[in-house]
């Protein structure tokens, strides 16, 4: 898959269903995106990058690199990166860092862009995000 | 490099790191070298790359990857010794011989609501071996 721009949460699980060998709680996994106590993390994750796509945010996180081909690419592969980090911050609450693109992972662990429990976006959040409360 | 961060970029690629050569020896670590008995080094040099053996630290995200970068992260000590743990690449992290042995999970199938950090954010670490 060549040059083929920002991808969709489906893509993204699908392209760690492969032979990686990683191992927890004695046993080699079989399907991470599967997997209990690793799963939540790559949904999460899927979620950010299939956030892309959205109207509301994809002016924010994505550009579209003329020299390179006409798919949108995410934001971080340009400066600044303020933006697509005001977006990926509280939804990742500051975890899952070393995401996109190279210069992602220090960008988004740097401490003052950490969200936190204290913050009410958070809670916001955490109680109203539609896939939460259907898992409740 | 160039080409490297354009693939990366273009494919919306998924990163982590390894970075920390793991000790036997706090004395050892401490004066700035490694044991080949367990830290990553190269083992051979061929005309199309280097072949390396031994175990890093700690891919965070590692299972959740697409790609692996490994680098020391910090500048290792100008000694002949360290020759061998001097290099940098980047792999798909389904190479085969790549092993990732993960930290106990935080993640223990509670709800969102029950434990709405580490049902959604575990991020997950792991060793690192090849």
């Amino acid at each position: 898959m060549k040059n083929a721009g920002i991808r969709t949460d489906a893509e993204y699980l699908e392209g760690l269903r492969d032979d990686r060998e990683i191992w927890t709680r004695g046993a080699r996994v079989k399907d991470v995106t599967a997997e209990p106590g690793i799963r939540g993390g790559t949904a999460s994750l899927a979620g950010f990058l299939d956030r892309q796509h959205e109207e509301a945010y994809s002016d924010k996180v994505t550009f579209l690199d003329k020299t390179a081909s006409a798919a949108p690419h995410h934001i971080w592969c340009q400066s600044p990166r303020k933006t697509s980090c005001s977006v990926a911050a509280p939804f990742m609450n500051g975890l899952h860092g070393p995401m996109g693109c190279l210069a992602g992972p220090q960008i988004i662990k740097t401490p003052q862009l950490w969200p936190s429990p204290m913050r009410p976006d958070f809670w916001h959040r955490a109680l109203w995000d539609k896939r939460i409360l259907s898992r409740i | 490099m160039i080409n490297f961060y354009d693939e990366v970029r273009l494919n919306d690629k998924v990163l982590t790191h390894t970075l920390v050569n793991p000790s036997v020896s706090h004395a050892q670590f401490a004066s700035g070298k490694f044991d080949r008995e367990v830290a990553l080094h190269v083992i051979k040099e061929t005309d199309v790359g280097i072949i390396v053996k031994g175990a890093r630290l700690l891919a965070t995200l590692g299972p959740l990857a697409d790609e692996i970068e490994v680098f020391p992260s910090t500048v290792l000590k100008a000694d002949p010794s360290n020759i061998r743990f001097a290099f940098a690449f980047a792999i798909p992290i389904a190479t085969p011989g790549l092993k990732m042995l993960c930290r106990n999970t935080y993640d223990h199938g509670k709800s969102n609501f029950d434990a709405p950090l580490s049902s959604r954010y575990e991020e997950m670490d792991a060793v690192v071996t090849l």
